[in-house]
């Protein structure tokens, strides 16, 4: 009795300190960008650097608004973010639907295929998409773009869903069937409620992919499309990026907001939905 | 108005016969994602593997989309005899897979273990890691380059507090500092999805079985060594198999910041074929060694995943 509650309570004690470390360690970074771009000027580029500002003030941000391109990034950013999404879950939601109900061969090597297919990084194909885009002529413009980014996350997200509508047994949909419902009916109605957790996690996860992303957009579009990322990429330019830092610390908090915003709200789906097929299979 | 209602109905008759047929409704279903995938993954594979068998430079594109000199396996004996920087960006590779597998696999894992654990405001804890997998990396590459600054940088003056250097030291300028911060700055992209996929396995792993073996008289390393690692050896493979993708293929940090310097010291092999293929344009050398990279990667990945228990 002894024994066990000796090792009990030292335990417990030793986790609140490392937990603590851990929070510090992990979020320093984050915290100092948040009050490094609210510091003036001169405070940011001073030496020692301070922990915390003195009088803060918004004007970096009111700039970087100001300047007239990076509404037209943002505006660029949503529209193609947006359409990403929607084709994302469409495409791979009717994709992982057909593996998970419709049975057919080898399913074991296609979902091997389909994975080391999404296992491709996107630079060795990114020359090829150079030119066979330069000869069709779609260097500059979002339906390059959204293309691009919806084929980089298909593998993943029709596995994910995969494993997610496998998790649904058939019987639902087959008691609705058998009660007078059309395939299409009971996939409407009975289905997609019940898979909607993964539906949403599996698009939060494409929504911050698509908006994060800033390599496709880099390389395949140009002046008229271009991203939020993008455009933080253009303001840094090279070396000496300090002359311009209060501009890039409030643009890349612009930037970072959408994104954790969404996952703050699908967070509970988010760690179910993509782990549970990963881990156990 | 009554024509739009015929239309709809037809349309809906249309969707059910199709879903009533299974053999058509399959096909349907895959028609999307197959002919995206056909089109803008195998394709280009082709393409690029027929290309990096010729000569293909700037002036070439210009005129054709087909190169015009055919020039054998000359691309990848260059690579192995005479690439200078090539070789250079495997020993940057190499060091890198070890600060990866030596550092962050165990500080992720150990992250994992705390954050495992019921305490208060435990939840709150786990949020941290997702909120940290949604930062772009355009904002991480510029937090780390700010944080390890030369003049005014938050390391230095860190250092400098400690009492451990009195003058500041300029990080991307020095061979090993710049790696160094490359590291730190991989370690904090990849750290969210390792700690995440470490703990879902955590905490799958039944509670019976730690029970009982206290009940045995298990001290807790024993526990750890025979249960926890056992049990979420299948995510430990995993997270090895990324770890090692995503170090071979480390392409922002070059690419945003450093752009390779100093002197190849943060080159990958990932920006030097971005560097051949679109800064210098001899993209026939660099569809080369873009799949002798991918042949790399594919191996690693192979290497783990056959010790994976499907």
């Amino acid at each position: 009795m002894k024994m066990i509650l000796r090792r009990r309570i030292s335990h417990k004690t030793l986790v609140y300190p490392l937990a603590a470390i851990i929070v510090l360690v992990l979020l320093t970074p984050y915290y100092w960008l948040m009050i490094s771009s609210v510091m003036p000027r001169s405070e940011q580029l001073l030496w020692p650097p301070h922990w915390f500002p003195t009088n803060p003030s918004l004007h970096a941000y009111y700039e970087v608004l100001e300047t007239p391109r990076f509404l037209q990034a943002f505006k660029n950013s949503v529209i193609i973010t947006a359409s990403t999404t929607i084709a994302v879950l469409i495409a791979s939601s009717l994709a992982a639907y057909g593996l998970a109900r419709i049975p057919f061969g080898n399913k074991k090597i296609l979902l091997t295929v389909l994975l080391l297919i999404g296992g491709v990084p996107f630079w060795i194909c990114c020359i090829p998409y150079f030119i066979m885009f330069r000869n069709i002529g779609l260097i500059d413009t979002h339906f390059a773009i959204i293309l691009l980014l919806t084929v980089r996350l298909l593998p993943i997200t029709s596995w994910v869903l995969f494993g997610f509508f496998k998790s649904i047994p058939v019987e639902i949909e087959e008691s609705a069937r058998v009660d007078g419902c059309s395939r299409i009916g009971a996939i409407f109605r009975i289905f997609v409620p019940l898979a909607a957790p993964g539906l949403i996690s599996v698009g939060a996860y494409a929504f911050i992919n698509s908006w994060n992303n800033f390599i496709v957009a880099a390389i395949i579009g140009g002046s008229n499309t271009i991203v939020l990322p993008v455009f933080v990429l253009n303001l840094m330019g090279s070396f000496s990026f300090e002359f311009r830092i209060d501009q890039l610390l409030a643009s890349s908090i612009m930037v970072t907001i959408l994104p954790i915003l969404i996952i703050a709200v699908t967070q509970k789906y988010f760690i179910k939905g993509l782990f549970t097929g990963a881990v156990k299979a | 108005m009554k024509g739009l209602r015929e239309l709809k109905r037809k349309v809906i008759g249309l969707l059910e016969r199709i879903g009533e047929d299974p053999k058509f409704f399959g096909f349907v279903c895959f028609l999307p994602s197959i002919a995206l995938i056909i089109v803008l993954n195998i394709f280009p594979l082709v393409y690029s593997f027929l290309i990096s068998f010729c000569r293909y430079r700037l002036k070439d594109i210009a005129f054709s989309i087909w190169p015009t000199k055919f020039v054998g396996f000359n691309h990848y004996l260059r690579m192995f005899t005479r690439d200078v920087a090539w070789v250079i960006t495997m020993q940057n590779t190499i060091y890198w897979i070890a600060a990866g597998l030596g550092v962050t696999l165990p500080i992720c894992f150990g992250i994992a273990l705390v954050l495992n654990e019921e305490f208060k405001g435990v939840k709150l804890v786990r949020v941290i890691p997702t909120l940290m997998w949604a930062v772009p990396s355009i904002a991480q590459c510029l937090i780390w380059s700010w944080i390890f600054h030369g003049e005014i940088g938050l390391v230095n003056n860190v250092l400098r507090v400690l009492g451990i250097i009195r003058q500041p030291i300029v990080w991307l300028l020095g061979t090993w500092t710049a790696r160094g911060i490359v590291a730190v700055s991989q370690f904090f992209f990849t750290c969210p999805f390792i700690i995440l996929m470490l703990l879902a396995a955590l905490q799958g792993v039944p509670k019976y079985l730690y029970e009982s073996s206290m009940l045995d008289g298990a001290s807790a390393l024993k526990r750890f060594i025979h249960i926890t690692v056992p049990s979420i050896k299948n995510a430990l493979i995993t997270a090895t198999a990324l770890l090692t993708m995503w170090n071979i293929n480390l392409f922002t940090f070059p690419f945003v910041i450093t752009k390779g310097d100093p002197f190849f010291a943060t080159e990958t092999m990932s920006f030097y074929v971005y560097q051949q293929g679109f800064e210098w344009w001899n993209i026939g050398y660099a569809t080369a060694l873009a799949w002798v990279l991918l042949s790399m990667t594919i191996f690693g990945a192979y290497l783990n995943i056959r010790r994976l228990e499907i």
